[in-house]
C-alpha cells in the first residue's frame, strides 16, 4: 500500500508538468498566431502579441510548481 | 503630479500674411506640440497648405524609392540638412541617377553572363579533333584568355557604380530631409484655425519656455501676432514629456510600449526602474551570464545609436548588474558552483552561497510569493491614489482600500501559522471588513476577483519557475561537458569547449529574452491592471 501512494504521488508530478507543459504550448500556438496576424497588419503591436504571447506560460509554472511540491515536500513525509 | 515637464496651453493668433514666417519659427523652435483644429464652421475653417505640396509630395516619393533601391546599409550617414532649396531641375537629377545606375548595372550584368559562358566552353574540355575550324578554335581560345580582362573590368564598373551610389546618397539624404521638412511646414496650415484674415495655433508648450517664444514674436512682428496662456479644464490631457533622471530614462520604453499615463495618473516609471531590474536578476541569476550580458551591451551601444537601442540596451545593462549580484548570491558562474569550486566557504561570516537555487527552492519560492504580494500592494496603492486624486475617498477605499485590507489579513493570517497569538482575530476582523467593502463596492461579482488576484500573486512563482529552468540547462550543458565528453581525451576536449560555448550562448539568449518578456508580463498583466489606465498623449513638437 505504502509503494503504491509513493508510486502514485511520482506519476502525479510527472503528469502535472506533462498535462500542463502540452496545455501551455497549445494555448500559446493559438494566441501565437494571432498575435503573427496582428503584427503583420500593424508593426507596433509586437510588444504586446509577445507579451500576450507568453501569458498562458502561466499554466505551465503552475504545474512545474505543484511537481516540486509534490517530489521534494509531500514525498519526503511518505519515505 | 508626476514628474513630467509641466506644459502651458497657449493660442497664438496672427494676421494671415505672417503665417509662412511664423511656421518657419515654430519649426525651427521645435517646442509646440499642435492641437489639430477639427470643428468647423462659417467663420472659423482649417487653412489651407502652402505652395504645391504634391509636387514635393511626388518628388519625395521618387527619392525614397531610389534611396531604398540603393539599399546601402552599412553606410552611416548623418542626415543634416544643408540643402536651403530645391532647385528646378531635381526631378531630373532624380531620374538621370536612376537610369545611369541602370546602365552601369546592366553592363555589370551582362558581363556576369559573359563570363559564365566563358567557364561554361572551358568546361568541354580540349576542343582538337571534333573537326572545328582552326580559325574557330583560335578566336574562342583568345575568348577564353580575355576573361582576367573582363574581370577587371567589370571590378573597375562595379567601383564606379558605387562611387556614383556613394555621391548620390548623400545627395539624395539631404533632399529627402529637406523635402520632408518643406512638406511638413507647407501642411501645417492644415491644422490651424483659420478665418478670413487670421489665423489661430492652438498648442501646447513646456511652461518654462513660454517667456522665450513670447519674446522672440514680440521682436519679430511687434502686435500683428500675440500669443497667450489659457486655462485650460482638468479633463483636458495634456502632452507628455517625461523628465526623470538618467538612470531612469532607459525604463520609459516600457511605458511606452504599453501607453503614455494620462495626466491625472501616477507615472509607474520609477517603480519599474526598481522592480523591472530586480525581477530579472532573480530569475537570470548568474555571474557570468551577467558579466556576459553587461559587456554585450555596452558594446552594442557603441554600434546602434537609436533611441529605442539605447533604451533597450539600457534596460539590460541594469539588469544585468542585478543579474550579477544575484548569481553572487546563488553561488553561479555559467551554472558551475563558483564558491565550492573555489573553495570558500564563508564571506564575512556567511555561509556562501546564501542561498542555493536548486537544494533551496522552497526559499525562493516563498521570496517571489513574498515579491508579489508587496509588488501587488504596491500597485493598488498607487490605484488607491489614483482613485482618491481623480475621485474622491470613498471609492478608494471601497475599489483599491479594500483589496489592500484583504491581502493584509492574509499576511496577518500567514504569520499566524508561525506566531500565533491575537493576529487571528485581528486577521479575520480584517478579512470581514474587506469583504463587506467590496461587495459593497462592486457587488457580489467582486467576490470572484478574489481567485483572479490569488492567480495574480501565484504568477510571480515564474520568479522561481523560470530561474530554475535557466540552471537547469546550465547545469545540463555542464554536466554532459565535464562528465562524458571530456573524459575520452583527445580530440574530443576540443568539441566539449564547443559544445560549452554553444551551448551557453544559446542558454544566455533563452534567458535574455525569457526574463525579459516574463518581468515584462509580469509589469504588465498583474501590476499595471492594479492601476493603470494609460491612454495619455505624448509630447510630440512641431517640427521634430
Amino acid at each position: 500500500m505504502e509503494q503504491l501512494t509513493i508510486a502514485i504521488v511520482v506519476l502525479s508530478s510527472v503528469i502535472s508538468v506533462i498535462a500542463t507543459g502540452f496545455a501551455a504550448a497549445w494555448a500559446e500556438k493559438h494566441i501565437g498566431s494571432a498575435a503573427i496576424g496582428a503584427i503583420t497588419e500593424k508593426e507596433e503591436l509586437f510588444s504586446k502579441g509577445l507579451v500576450l504571447t507568453v501569458i498562458p506560460e502561466t499554466i505551465v509554472i503552475f504545474g512545474l510548481t505543484v511537481s516540486l511540491v509534490l517530489l521534494f515536500v509531500v514525498l519526503p513525509q511518505l519515505l | 503630479m508626476n514628474s513630467n515637464v509641466r506644459m502651458a496651453k497657449i493660442v497664438l493668433v496672427g494676421t494671415k500674411d505672417t503665417m509662412k514666417e511664423i511656421i518657419d519659427i515654430l519649426h525651427s523652435l521645435k517646442i509646440i506640440h499642435i492641437i489639430d483644429f477639427k470643428e468647423q464652421d462659417k467663420t472659423f475653417e482649417v487653412g489651407k497648405s502652402l505652395g504645391e505640396v504634391t509636387i514635393f509630395s511626388e518628388l519625395l516619393l521618387s527619392i525614397r524609392s531610389l534611396l531604398h533601391k540603393f539599399d546601402n546599409k552599412s553606410m552611416n550617414i548623418k542626415t543634416t540638412y544643408i540643402k536651403s532649396e530645391v532647385s528646378r531641375d531635381l526631378e531630373k537629377e532624380i531620374f538621370e541617377t536612376e537610369n545611369i545606375i541602370k546602365e552601369y548595372s546592366e553592363k555589370i550584368d551582362k558581363i556576369g553572363s559573359i563570363i559564365k559562358e566563358i567557364e561554361n566552353i572551358k568546361s568541354i574540355g580540349e576542343l582538337k579533333d571534333i573537326g572545328i575550324e582552326k580559325k574557330l578554335i583560335s578566336s574562342i581560345d583568345n575568348l577564353i584568355s580575355s576573361k582576367p580582362k573582363l574581370e577587371a573590368y567589370k571590378i573597375e564598373l562595379k567601383n564606379q557604380m558605387d562611387a556614383i551610389v556613394t555621391q548620390e546618397y548623400v545627395n539624395l539624404l539631404q533632399y529627402e530631409d529637406f523635402l520632408s521638412n518643406e512638406i511638413e511646414k507647407m501642411e501645417a496650415p492644415l491644422r490651424f484655425t483659420t478665418t478670413k484674415n487670421t489665423f489661430i495655433v492652438e498648442g501646447w508648450i513646456p511652461e518654462n519656455k513660454y517667456q522665450d517664444i513670447k519674446d522672440i514674436l514680440k521682436k519679430k512682428f511687434n502686435d500683428r501676432v500675440t500669443i497667450d496662456k489659457v486655462k485650460f479644464s482638468d479633463s483636458e490631457e495634456v502632452p507628455i514629456e517625461f523628465k526623470h533622471p538618467i538612470p531612469v530614462k532607459p525604463f520609459e520604453l516600457l511605458i511606452e510600449l504599453f501607453e503614455y499615463p494620462k495626466t491625472k495618473e501616477i507615472d509607474p516609471t520609477f517603480a519599474i526602474f526598481i522592480t523591472f531590474p530586480l525581477f530579472y536578476g532573480i530569475m537570470l541569476g548568474d555571474i557570468g551570464y551577467g558579466l556576459v550580458i553587461f559587456f554585450t551591451s555596452l558594446f552594442m551601444k557603441t554600434k546602434f545609436k537609436t533611441e529605442g537601442w539605447k533604451m533597450i540596451l539600457g534596460i539590460l545593462e541594469y539588469s544585468s548588474l542585478y543579474t550579477i549580484i544575484f548569481g553572487i548570491i546563488y553561488g553561479e558562474f555559467f551554472g558551475f558552483g563558483i564558491f565550492h569550486f573555489l573553495g570558500i566557504e564563508k564571506i564575512f561570516g556567511l555561509q556562501m552561497p546564501i542561498l542555493n537555487r536548486i537544494i533551496n527552492f522552497m526559499s525562493i519560492m516563498i521570496l517571489s510569493i513574498s515579491i508579489g504580494i508587496f509588488h501587488i500592494l504596491l500597485g493598488l496603492s498607487f490605484g488607491f491614489i489614483n482613485l482618491y486624486h481623480n475621485h474622491n475617498l470613498k471609492k478608494a477605499i471601497l475599489e483599491k482600500g479594500s483589496w489592500i485590507m484583504f491581502i493584509f489579513s492574509i499576511i496577518l493570517f500567514a504569520i499566524n501559522i508561525y506566531a500565533s497569538g491575537p493576529l487571528f482575530y485581528i486577521g479575520s476582523s480584517l478579512l470581514l471588513t474587506s469583504i463587506i467593502l467590496l461587495i459593497i463596492g462592486e457587488g457580489f461579482i467582486g467576490l470572484i476577483h478574489i481567485f483572479s488576484l490569488m492567480s495574480n500573486i501565484l504568477s510571480y512563482l515564474r520568479l522561481m519557475a523560470i530561474g530554475l529552468s535557466s540552471v537547469g540547462i546550465a547545469i545540463v550543458i555542464n554536466s554532459i561537458v565535464t562528465r562524458v565528453i571530456f573524459p575520452k581525451g583527445g580530440v574530443f576536449i576540443l568539441l566539449g569547449y564547443i559544445v560549452l560555448i554553444g551551448g551557453h550562448t544559446g542558454n544566455i539568449l533563452l534567458g535574455i529574452l525569457a526574463s525579459f518578456i516574463h518581468a515584462l508580463r509580469l509589469h504588465y498583466v498583474e501590476f499595471f491592471t492594479k492601476f493603470y489606465e494609460g491612454g495619455g498623449i505624448k509630447y510630440k513638437p512641431f517640427g521634430t
